[in-house]
């Protein structure tokens, strides 16, 4: 039963666990003490259970889903992955249908490997970080909720599916953002993170219906033609663009790329929409950890990726993809240069790394920008893990001002740390160390300024980075509350992702020494790679100046030179070289303090701009346009004083008398009608 | 046994009117609450039998008033019985939602409020203009006292207000009627059926263009006033406010929906090509509905009129699948109005739950009630969502068959120029306007839901109890036809699509687009129109075929 086509005929059942796992938590925890009454012996007696069972089901659906992806990745690996994919209409209207449906590829393995894995050890360390919540299974179910939606988001055939899922991610994420909703900062965070998606959302929406205005007519005939393709399913796309782009060769694919882009310039914090992730860190860890670090804040990249042949029509959609995410790298690593959050540090950090991937996309790294998606997957998961296993040791301390000399009373943590901050640095050949150099790769072959500007910001990376880690863990303890000990189902994810977060990237680099230690299969880039960029690659010859010996040591050279500042400015005098560095470059120092002054511009917006607007709009059609009827009305009752003698205060007779004139109008109107 | 299957229907709430009124009210109107919510459940199952696909003969025929050519016709397609069982389903939601919020005169209350019922499914399933016109009407007498006696401290003007706004739609839509029966009439359309609705649409083909687009235009400013469209929207925030919960979710629900559903019937299904040459204004409209309403919806400072300004954004969107006129237009606008008729009756009931504890809608009296009252907070939260369109709920299917359909149509495109500079009308960019409430309807829908429920407790609320179970009831049941709808959206769209689509059929000459028909390409424009009534012609074969594929 189990042979190879099994794993993948039937892998829709990877997010059916969770939905499951989410349906039994809210009949357990919000069915059940209504059925029973909340304050009922019976209810009393089972909520326990209930709690534990909701974290049970949630994580046995999660482990259920990974023991069903390691089959495909290992068909993967070996080479002997078949594309698959199936389709079921959802909606359908005359002719006109859209389906959802599940589609197996490497890119789609790639991806349902990352959120499994993480999510099951972001799960499992729940346990340990939601312990004493009063909302642990609730945070659970939020849990299997994102999980469905994640998993249904990655194996998405079509773009309208992926819209679909895209949506509920985002619902999960606000669900998760707001989950302290009693907190402003959480309640504000989350109603933030979703109107800036939406607004992102909104230009998806339009980008997918431009696309498909220009080429409806081929579609059609896609559909009369080849009965199990769908509407915009990616393969038809590849298909339309690789196959007959003439059929788009009269339509603005600049304007329709940039409008999808939108949905990914939002879910995945690229500069003017990234100001919700910083703010979104006001939720639980693991959220931060899983949703708006490892795989939700990806889904853009994947997105970017999933259709990349529209973006690739359009020179100009490319170049504003890489502008947009090299500014962001860099607006990002600036702000996180100088904050004192441990898990807002880590955010821009997260906004900086999404900037990468995006920049290496723009640049037409399709593999690189992937391929780092896939290793700041693990070493930043890990990352937001530890900052949570901090913060949970201080006693919700989120200040690394408070902090410092945590290496020894949290040994696990404070290792599994410096490899995340090493990795993240892209230094001696950890997992980032292999995708980051891609990215320069792709960047010097795209434009030198922008391969330049993505080297400076790697060593700005490892300042910022090394900056966290020493203030954290290095010095003396400089806060109040009494430090906590680490807990087991905390320290076993950390030391789990750590694995990843060292080897992943060498492991699939793909690099001649890999023979050496037995490894034999093909490296990321190979394996994700698809057959219509291979073939492009082949034609443009274009290369840089540099070898890819030559990227690595300028790539290790900045990050030494990050590390060194990091070292001389907050191992030993803490309060005294940064405080020199603040008054020499205070105008600088006072821009990235307020973050750019992005959220002053959208607040301003709302409060300056939009809300008079609505206010006036309020008041127009209360005044005017109410004032109008009311005018009229009243007139008509002043002047029915003249009738005073029908005026028999019974609403019958008024009825009755406003329908016969009404009646005797509307004859009137007739003969004067009709010619 | 079902040879008068619709007549039944329509003396059926007659006789629960009557029953209720029979009975004694019982200590704190009980007995009526009972005998009220027994009627309604028997509505409800007689009008399922049905929609669960009884092979029943849904069409009848009495002579009435021959000489004025007035028959009494009741017939019912998939259209109609959608809107019936939207009808049904939720006079028994409101009648369980009045065991909490109504306190006085329970007879009365209820023999109007199946009196009500009768004119509305009068409204749905006439089959003759006069027949329809008349339930039309006699649906406004209940209404007003419903808002008029049960309603709030201003229902008096509220009431009054309600009554002629709707009547100054009434002679529009009249003249509209005596429009098509003067000019069949002139054509020489025998007087005996020239009411009947399938009469009218064979005879409407042959009338001048000028004369059925004044005929659209008095028909369509009717029920604008219904729907409502913007300018002439005003009355719907005041009676909503002064309306109990329960009338406020018919009224919501279901009466708006006979605006639509009347914009559908005659101006879309009658006059195909007046609704094109109109149909630049309308997306107009639609946009000016959704954009406009949303961004008033913003800075309510009372829950009842953000909801009740919500809806009238919300029927931007059928106006816009309306303007769409292909198949995914159509149909996506009678899917948001079943789609709104439940959320909004949900949202309605919630802010009712809210007021009978409070005696207050003002969203700033609240605050953190998300603590203590988790189930409540739930289902709001639910409702929310799927107004503002999240997937796998049920508004979610309806308006992206409307975006989709209004994208991709393309019956016109109008060209403006002026010394501002120059630019296309056409469905993309009305589309693209209407996407707008999207981002706008989140924004307010949320910022509600946080000032309502997040953040910290007042403590003057803090012993708010939670939903009682008449509430949940009414709740739960909404909440399941919402998840049901929104995962498996074909359950719901097969029963009225072919019907539907069929409607949009005529328009699919216009398109200016390229209709690929197997070999070749033919473009088929409004010159080949007459050409392409001719069975032969392989256009019209394929729009022949899509039908029959449609049907089965």
């Amino acid at each position: 039963m189990f042979d190879t086509a099994w794993w993948t005929q039937n892998v829709a059942l990877i997010p059916v666990y969770p939905l499951l796992a989410f349906f039994l938590v809210v009949f357990m925890r919000g069915a059940l003490p209504a059925i029973f009454g909340a304050d009922s012996a019976t209810w009393k007696s089972i909520e326990g259970p209930t709690k534990t069972l909701s974290m049970l089901a949630t994580v046995t659906a999660t482990f259920m889903g990974l023991l069903h992806t390691w089959p495909l990745v290992m068909q993967l690996l070996h080479g002997n992955l078949l594309p698959y994919q199936v389709n079921e209409p959802w909606l359908q209207a005359g002719q006109f249908v859209l389906s959802i449906g599940y589609l197996i590829d490497p890119l789609s393995v790639m991806m349902l490997f990352v959120v499994t894995f993480i999510s099951l050890f972001i799960q499992i360390y729940t346990h340990g970080y939601m312990g004493h919540d009063d909302g642990y299974a609730k945070f659970y179910g939020y849990l299997a909720l994102f999980n469905f939606s994640m998993l249904g988001l990655v194996l998405s055939t079509n773009l309208f599916q992926m819209y679909v899922f895209w949506e509920l991610v985002g619902v999960s994420s606000y669900l998760l953002i707001g989950f302290w909703y009693t907190k402003k900062d959480a309640a504000d965070a989350s109603i933030k993170a979703f109107l800036m998606n939406r607004v992102g959302d909104f230009g998806l929406l339009l980008g997918i219906l431009g696309f498909l205005y220009v080429s409806y007519g081929w579609w059609q005939d896609l559909l009369l033609t080849n009965p199990d393709e769908v509407l915009l399913s990616f393969t038809g796309i590849e298909a339309l663009v690789t196959g007959s782009p003439a059929v788009l060769a009269a339509a603005p694919m600049g304007v329709i790329a940039f409008l999808i882009f939108m949905g990914p310039m939002a879910k995945s914090a690229q500069v003017p929409l990234h100001t919700w992730l910083p703010d979104a860190m006001a939720g639980p860890t693991p959220i931060s950890a899983l949703i708006h670090a490892a795989t939700m804040v990806a889904a853009g990249i994947y997105l970017v990726g999933r259709v990349y042949p529209i973006f690739q029509l359009s020179p100009e959609a490319m170049g504003a993809v890489a502008i947009i995410g090299t500014i962001t790298a860099v607006i990002a690593a600036s702000i996180a240069f100088v904050q004192y959050d441990i898990k807002k540090a880590l955010a821009y950090s997260t906004c900086s790394q999404l900037g990468f991937m995006m920049a290496a996309m723009g640049c037409g790294a399709f593999a690189a920008g992937l391929f780092h998606l896939f290793t700041h997957a693990f070493f930043k998961a890990m990352l937001f893990l530890c900052s949570g296993s901090v913060i949970h040791a201080c006693e919700d301390e989120q200040d690394m001002r408070k902090m410092g000399g945590l290496w020894n009373k949290l040994p696990v943590t404070a290792w599994t740390y410096l490899i995340g901050t090493i990795s993240i640095s892209g230094m001696f050949w950890t997992s980032g160390f292999w995708s980051k150099d891609e990215i320069l790769v792709g960047a010097q072959n795209f434009a030198m300024p922008i391969f330049w500007i993505l080297a400076v910001t790697a060593g700005a990376t490892a300042f910022y980075m090394f900056r966290s880690f020493f203030m954290t863990f290095a010095g003396s303890y400089r806060g109040e509350a009494h430090v906590h000990k680490e807990i087991p189902a905390m320290v076993l994810p950390l030391a789990v992702l750590a694995v990843p977060s060292i080897f992943i990237g060498f492991l699939l680099s793909g690099s001649p020494l890999l023979a050496n230690i037995g490894w034999t299969f093909p490296g990321f880039v190979e394996l994700i790679t698809p057959g219509y960029l291979t073939h492009a690659a082949h034609g443009a010859a274009h290369h840089g100046p540099f070898s890819h010996g030559d990227i690595a040591n300028i790539s290790m050279a900045f990050g030494f030179g990050g590390f060194a500042l990091a070292f001389m400015f907050y191992v030993k005098p803490l309060n005294t070289v940064p405080g020199k560095i603040k008054t020499m470059f205070s105008p600088l120092f006072t821009l990235f303090a307020n973050k750019w002054y992005f959220d002053e511009l959208y607040n301003n917006f709302l409060k300056l701009i939009y809300l008079p607007f609505a206010n006036f709009t309020s008041r127009f059609d209360k005044g005017f346009v109410d004032g109008i009827v009311n005018l009229v009305g009243g007139g008509i009752w002043t002047g029915g004083g003249a009738a005073q003698a029908l005026q028999s205060g019974r609403v019958q007779s008024y009825i009755a008398t406003i329908f016969f004139g009404v009646v005797v109008l509307a004859l009137l109107g007739m003969v004067w009608w009709l010619p | 046994m079902f040879d008068y299957y619709l007549t039944i229907l329509l003396i059926l709430p007659l006789l629960a009117a009557l029953a209720v009124a029979i009975f004694p009210e019982g200590e704190n109107g009980k007995t009526s609450h009972r005998v009220a919510t027994i009627g309604s459940v028997i509505i409800f199952g007689y009008s399922l039998i049905a929609w669960l696909g009884g092979n029943l003969p849904l069409f009848e025929i009495q002579t009435w008033l021959p000489s004025l050519g007035i028959t009494y016709v009741v017939g019912a397609d998939g259209l109609s019985l959608t809107m019936v069982i939207l009808t049904t389903y939720l006079l028994l939601m409101a009648v369980i939602a009045s065991w909490s919020s109504i306190t006085k005169r329970f007879k009365l209350y209820y023999s109007m409020l199946f009196i009500l019922t009768t004119a509305v499914l009068g409204v749905f399933i006439a089959r003759d203009l006069f027949l329809f016109f008349l339930f039309y009407e006699l649906e406004l007498i209940p209404m007003y006292f419903l808002i008029a006696i049960w309603g709030g401290a201003n229902r008096k003007y509220a009431s009054v207000k309600f009554v002629l706004y709707t009547l100054f739609g009434s002679v529009f839509l009249l003249a509209g009627i005596l429009g098509i029966f003067a000019v069949t009439q002139a054509q020489g359309a025998p007087l005996d059926s020239i009411f009947q609705f399938s009469a009218v649409k064979a005879n409407m083909t042959t009338v001048s263009l000028g004369m059925q687009s004044l005929i659209f235009v008095a028909m369509f400013v009717g029920f604008a006033v219904k729907l409502p469209v913007v300018p002439v929207h005003t009355w719907l925030p005041d009676a909503h406010v002064e309306a109990p919960t329960p009338v406020s979710m018919l009224l919501a629900g279901i009466l708006l929906k006979m605006g639509a559903y009347g914009m559908l019937r005659f101006c879309y299904e009658f006059l195909p090509e007046a609704a094109i040459q109109w149909s630049p204004w309308v997306a107009l409209l639609a946009v000016i509905n959704i954009v406009y309403t949303a961004g008033i919806a913003l800075v309510q400072k009372d829950l009842k009129k953000l909801i009740a300004y919500s809806s009238v954004s919300h029927m931007g969107f059928v106006l816009l699948g309306l303007a769409a006129m292909n198949p995914a237009g159509f149909n996506g606008a009678v899917f948001v109005m079943f789609a709104h008729g439940i959320v909004s009756a949900a949202l309605f009931m919630c802010v009712g739950v809210v007021y009978v504890r409070t005696h207050t809608r003002m969203i700033a009296d609240f605050g953190g009630l998300g603590k203590i009252m988790p189930a409540y907070f739930f289902f709001f939260m639910l409702m929310t969502m799927a107004s503002l369109g999240l997937p796998f709920l049920i508004s979610f299917a309806s308006e992206t068959l409307v975006f989709y359909g209004a994208y991709t149509s393309n019956l016109f495109d109008v060209f403006l120029s002026g010394a501002m500079g120059s630019m296309h009308w056409n469905m993309q960019l009305a589309t693209m306007l209407s996407a707008i409430g999207v981002v706008l309807g989140a924004a307010y829908l949320l910022w509600m839901l946080k000032r309502v429920f997040f953040g910290e407790l007042d403590a003057k609320w803090a012993k708010l109890p939670d939903l009682r179970t008449s509430e949940v009831m009414v709740l739960a049941s909404l909440s399941v036809l919402v998840l049901v709808c929104g995962f498996q959206p074909q359950l719901l769209i097969q029963k009225f699509e072919p019907w539907v689509t069929e409607m949009a059929m005529p328009y699919r000459m216009f398109d200016k687009r390229m209709i690929t028909v197997g070999e070749g390409d033919v473009t088929v424009t409004k010159d080949a129109m007459t050409a392409t009534n001719n069975p032969a012609d392989p256009a019209m074969t394929l729009v022949m075929m899509a039908n029959d594929e449609a049907r089965h």
